[in-house]
């Protein structure tokens, strides 16, 4: 595997990187045993050789079921964990041996957007001073600058200036959903990692806050990454799809395209598992549903990981590992039985 | 013949420090025997208190202000407790949204279904152990027999709740309570859940009441569907038609604002504006007014009743969707 992917690597460093860009990202977890000595007994795979690239302004959508290693790849492009191998490449630099000021000042252009908007505000601080923060710590303005800048942020997010002198329990989840933001976009940021943005909240407030979040990334040429379980929010936001299943990527496909021509079998069967608000399609769906658990990501299946639950599993899907190969512009899967056929490469 | 289930202008308040909360105002609803009937609301609109007055499993505070809940012609609403504890398991039962905290986890699987059954039938512990195997064979656990021995944190969360279904299902109830019962789980996971859930009830002739937020999960598994909103229900009808034909505005604004597979990418969706009533102080005019785009002066003087043309299919609104003169306001058009 080694020599393939040095191999790749060395052929794709020849180009100029995209805006984001992942080339081969390993992320493995230790597995230790023993209360006292920890000693370590395995690896979890959360990443496996992950792959992928996002154009700037681009909305890039992750998708997969628990544990199939999407948030780990939120949490390893802002830093919050270190790689295994590989590379990220942001705005021509490799960004993940960044260390001190380097690292700072990179982590400007990129911040975090949380799922739970109940747990990633600080309960003792005011909203004013949330809002702040990310501008005291990179010294940005003078307290007057700070004070009309943060005033400036709740506005675009709609909320009252007035809410400065709140604290986050004064707010609902929508709303804190919007302190968030606010805060996200202090630092006049290019890329947004949205992990589960809207997962928390209710659908009339979801909706609410997907659509500030298309109108900011309007007003500022944002880039995004959203994560999330939720094929039909992320369909929404994006404009392309990758699908994860346990630390591997599925297919990557634009948008539309994943929804009306899906190539792996388990981007099909995540489709017809979403229960859709229209009694008569789902009554009349003729669907075979996945079968099966998750298998664990500690001893995943030999050859392609979804063998064990797919319908179409042959002989040689636990042999070989499908590559990613082309089905069209843009798409790409991994499946030895695909369901469209694969364009001439 | 009288439904299964009547619940008749069920009130369940909560007493809290700062006052009382109106969880539950003024719900009247019916389930027929066999038959899946789908609460559809909001976090807080009182969806899950509804269910659980049936059950009287209210939270510290809680209690039943009035109104009535007769289930197969016994009286809940007043039972006393020692009576209650006789239906409860034995003719409703009710699985909950996390399965990993309502099972106990110092407990095998074997032993928490043996409980459950011996507590209401008279049978060795052999037996209850036999029941057991048998009802996780039922909701489909492989090796039912093995697994007997597992605990909980054994089991991943599909597996967990499908013990949990078990367990409801090992004495025959008439009613099954799902709240929310696929909520934690994957969408791999909570499609074969819900597949269990329609063809145990076929086979069983059970009646359902599934609390959710999902129009998706409604609109694929409830044969009819009540709209929670604020602590009453907004409107009620059968599924087709109600996502057919919805007249509440409250109805059509959540299934307006739910992103779909098979939308074009460039809709934009209703978002509705503003937040629900505080239901320590509900207001005494329509609930929804201060957020529906069809409000007109008469909604914030009186509150609307939840009638309709036919019994089949109900709604409380002055200004119905797809009604002459239910215009979209200027002032709040989108």
């Amino acid at each position: 595997m080694t020599a393939t992917s040095s191999a790749a690597t060395s052929e794709t460093a020849q180009r100029r990187p995209a805006f984001l860009e992942l080339r081969h990202v390993v992320k493995e977890f230790p597995v230790t045993a023993g209360a006292v000595l920890q000693r370590r007994v395995g690896s979890v795979k959360a990443v496996s050789d992950v792959s992928f690239s996002i154009e700037q302004g681009e909305t890039f959508g992750l998708v997969g079921e628990s544990g199939c290693g999407k948030t780990t790849i939120g949490r390893l492009i802002v830093g919050l964990e270190k790689l295994t191998a590989g590379e990220i490449w942001f705005e021509d630099q490799e960004i993940s041996r960044l260390r001190g000021a380097d690292f700072r000042r990179m982590r400007r252009d990129m911040q975090l957007m949380f799922q739970d908007p109940y747990a990633s505000l600080d309960p003792r601080m005011r909203v004013g001073g949330i809002i702040r923060e990310p501008l005291t710590i990179q010294k940005i303005g003078d307290r007057e600058e700070q004070d009309s800048r943060v005033r400036q942020l709740l506005q675009e997010v709609g909320l009252s200036p007035k809410s400065v002198e709140l604290y986050p329990h004064e707010f609902s989840g929508g709303q804190r959903q919007r302190i968030g933001l606010a805060r996200a976009l202090a630092l006049n940021p290019k890329l947004i990692v949205a992990d589960e943005p809207v997962s928390a909240l209710d659908v009339s407030i979801r909706s609410q806050i997907l659509n500030l979040m298309n109108s900011l990334q309007e007003t500022h040429g944002l880039t995004y990454l959203v994560i999330s379980h939720d094929l039909s929010v992320v369909k929404y936001l994006s404009d392309r799809i990758g699908v994860m299943y346990l630390g591997k990527l599925v297919e990557i496909s634009p948008s539309e395209e994943i929804y009306e021509r899906p190539v792996h079998p388990y981007t099909l069967g995540l489709i017809n598992a979403i229960p859709e608000p229209d009694p008569k399609r789902e009554r009349s769906k003729q669907i075979q549903p996945i079968t099966g658990e998750l298998p664990s990501a500690l001893n995943p299946p030999s050859g392609c990981r979804f063998r064990t639950r797919c319908p179409r599993a042959q002989d040689i899907c636990a042999e070989e590992e499908p590559p990613l190969r082309p089905f069209g512009d843009r798409h790409l899967a991994a499946c030895h039985f695909p369901l469209q056929q694969p364009t001439a490469a | 013949m009288s439904a299964l289930l009547e619940i008749h202008d069920l009130k369940t308040y909560i007493r809290q420090r700062k006052g009382e909360v109106r969880a539950v105002d003024g719900v009247s609803l019916y389930i027929e025997e066999g038959e899946t009937l789908g609460l559809v609301g909001e976090s807080g609109c009182g969806k899950t208190m509804t269910g659980m007055s049936i059950m009287r499993l209210l939270p510290p505070g809680g209690y039943i202000a009035g109104g009535s809940i007769v289930l197969d012609g016994k009286e809940l609403a007043g039972m006393p407790e020692r009576d209650l504890r006789k239906v409860r398991g034995n003719d409703v039962a009710v699985i909950f949204q996390d399965p990993m905290t309502s099972l106990n986890p110092t407990m095998t699987i074997g032993k928490q279904i043996a409980e459950m059954v011996r507590i209401h039938r008279q049978v060795k512990q052999e037996e209850a152990l036999d029941r057991a195997a048998e009802v996780l064979s039922l909701v489909g656990m492989p090796n039912p027999r093995e697994r007997l021995k597992d605990y909980p944190h054994q089991l991943s969360g599909g597996l967990r709740q499908r013990v949990m279904i078990a367990m409801a299902l090992s004495c025959d109830p008439k009613l099954l309570i799902a709240d929310e019962p696929t909520t934690a789980l994957d969408v791999t996971i909570q499609l074969q859940i819900l597949e269990l859930l329609y063809n145990l009830k076929q086979r069983l002739k059970m009646a359902v009441l599934l609390i959710t937020h999902d129009m998706g999960v409604i609109a694929g598994r409830a044969d009819r569907v009540n709209v929670m909103y604020a602590g009453k229900i907004v409107e009620a009808a059968p599924t087709v038609d109600l996502f057919e034909s919805m007249h509440h505005p409250y109805t059509e604004a959540l299934l307006a604002s739910i992103p779909r597979l098979d939308q074009r990418a460039d809709t934009r969706l209703y978002s509705i504006p503003g937040l629900p009533p505080d239901l320590s102080h509900p207001p005494t005019w329509c609930r929804f007014q201060p957020r529906c785009r069809y409000a007109t002066a008469r909604c914030r003087e009186e509150e609307p009743e939840l009638t309709g043309e036919t019994p089949e299919h109900l709604y409380a609104c002055f200004n119905p969707v797809g009604r002459a003169g239910a215009r979209p306001q200027p002032a709040m058009a989108q």
